[in-house]
């Protein structure tokens, strides 16, 4: 049975810097399922992330989650949804001038329901999740890109969102540290019972994570399909994409 | 011809859409405060930050501007057997325009490019975005501390300049130019009352408020890179500046009209 979407998107377009970088993208993402986004470099997948945060907000067109409609709203009415929402950005986007535990703990502070010393206890056990032990008093600056995104990960975990987006987890990881963030995405999913949006170029973390893979391709969703679809298809797109083979006019010297 | 004819009106309208999202964001600022519990460690970190760290620089500069300021008025009332004048020239002066407008320099150089250099930095590694993913409103959280920290510090660091200008004054006057300092002082305290003292202090507290928020504008609204940064830095420092200077005329005219200066 087909559960009830918790994410919309009608007919989004969005331009920027004078590219009209979504035209017009229609998706649905079901409560509990694990979606990744795949598709070219500057295709629009981050500003398509962006946008179902609320931190963009289209030219045209509809972003509905669960039944707000987020186009409609000011940041300001957005900002309590977003609890509801986590983020990891790709590059991990922690704030530099707070401790990895400060960073970890931020939502939990923020929210103001629990004690210092719970939310010490909390932002231990997340590290330790995300395999970083011990590692509370070290600044942002101290940590390997790697590190900093697992922290990142921490932060946005940490209040256990229902619906998680993930700009490139694994992009700029060694193969065996990507795997262990794919394996940790999953893991969280299915423990924490959330929705998973992961935008990825990296194939092989798709098919391991995907109950579903939507390809974006020129502004719009191009298709979308299991993982095993998308593995066997045919369409010369798709199949140029996941194969990763270029063509003449794609050289870029 | 017709190049030039753009350019301008483009640079206009660029100059009209900036002023209106500093109001914006002014007005923004100003509800946050209102419909938000303040953050009262923040304010007090940033009060350190760019009040308590800025007392020496504004102190140095008060103090010699009264010492010159002494000497040089010394030289022209000397002649007129008024050097007992010095004292109350030197003293409504650094209250009304001297204090505040070179305070407000001082602390546009040092704060406003740390500020807009902090922001605009937070923005270009996506630090912004975080905070609101985080679901938490960066007005809020980033802007009215800051504000409310160049609010506080602003009139204690335009009375700082005015004390250390008018104490130079004294010493560079009495001792060392030998102005009988009964009369000196006589004088001042003659030609010197409340109406300059709150002058100076609400001058202090308007360039705080613009320093804060056109440094914390440029910062925000900085485009990519590293050179957005340069940028935002470079604009808040000029732009406050000079709207420091520019308004003080304004307020000056304003304040005179409703507390003149003769007692």
């Amino acid at each position: 049975m087909q559960k009830p979407p918790i994410l919309r998107l009608r007919g989004v377009h969005k331009s920027l810097r004078g590219q009209h970088v979504l035209r017009g993208v229609d998706l649905d993402i079901a409560d509990g399922e694990n979606m990744v986004i795949i598709g070219r470099s500057g295709g629009g997948k981050s500003v398509l992330l962006r946008h179902i945060m609320g931190l963009l907000k289209p030219d045209k067109g509809e972003v509905w989650f669960r039944d707000q409609n987020l186009v409609q709203m000011s940041e300001e009415a957005i900002t309590p949804l977003r609890r509801e929402m986590g983020m990891l950005f790709q590059n991990g986007a922690l704030f530099d001038s707070m401790t990895v535990g400060d960073n970890v703990g931020f939502s939990l502070v923020e929210q103001g329901k629990m004690k210092p010393a719970e939310i010490r206890t909390e932002v231990a056990r997340a590290l330790k999740i995300v395999d970083l032990p011990g590692q509370e008093y070290k600044m942002p600056a101290e940590i390997s890109g790697g590190m900093r995104k697992r922290v990142a990960l921490a932060r946005a975990a940490i209040t256990r969102p229902a619906l998680m987006m993930y700009d490139e987890p694994t992009a700029g990881l060694d193969p065996i540290m990507a795997d262990s963030i794919t394996k940790l995405i999953a893991r969280l999913g299915k423990e924490l019972n959330m929705t998973n949006i992961v935008v990825t170029h990296d194939m092989v973390s798709a098919y391991e994570m995907a109950d579903r893979i939507a390809m974006l391709h020129e502004g719009k969703i191009y298709a979308i399909a299991t993982a095993k679809e998308i593995e066997t298809s045919d369409d010369p797109v798709i199949k140029r994409f996941v194969k990763g083979m270029s063509q003449v006019s794609d050289a870029v010297f | 011809m017709f190049g030039l004819v753009r350019s301008i009106g483009a640079g206009f309208i660029g100059f009209l859409e900036s002023a209106g999202e500093i109001v914006f964001l002014l007005l923004d600022t100003l509800r946050c405060m209102v419909r938000y519990p303040w953050r009262f460690t923040h304010v007090i970190f940033q009060v350190h930050r760019v009040g308590a760290t800025s007392v020496f620089v504004v102190m140095t500069t008060g103090a010699f501007t009264g010492a010159v300021f002494a000497t040089q008025m010394h030289y022209q009332l000397k002649p007129l057997g008024m050097a007992t004048a010095v004292g109350p020239v030197v003293a409504v002066s650094m209250f009304r325009e001297l204090g505040p407008v070179l305070a407000a320099l001082m602390v546009a150089g040092r704060v406003g490019s740390s500020l807009a250099a902090e922001l605009a930095t937070m923005k270009i590694t996506e630090q912004l975005d975080a905070l609101r993913a985080l679901a938490v409103y960066p007005t809020e959280y980033l802007i009215v501390p800051r504000v409310l920290a160049l609010l506080i510090s602003m009139p204690v660091l335009v009375a700082l300049t005015i004390t250390c200008g008018i104490l130079a004054g004294y010493y560079v006057a009495v001792p060392l130019l030998q102005v009988d300092g009964t009369y000196y002082l006589d004088n001042m305290y003659k030609f010197t009352n409340y109406r300059d003292v709150l002058t100076g202090l609400i001058k202090g507290i308007i360039f705080g408020f613009i320093i804060a928020v056109i440094s914390c504008y440029k910062g925000l609204s900085t485009s990519a890179g590293a050179e957005g940064v340069g940028r935002a830095t470079t604009e808040a420092v000029v732009n406050s500046s000079m709207v420091v200077l520019v308004s003080n005329f304004f307020i000056s005219y304003f304040l005179n009209l409703i507390m003149p200066a003769t007692s």
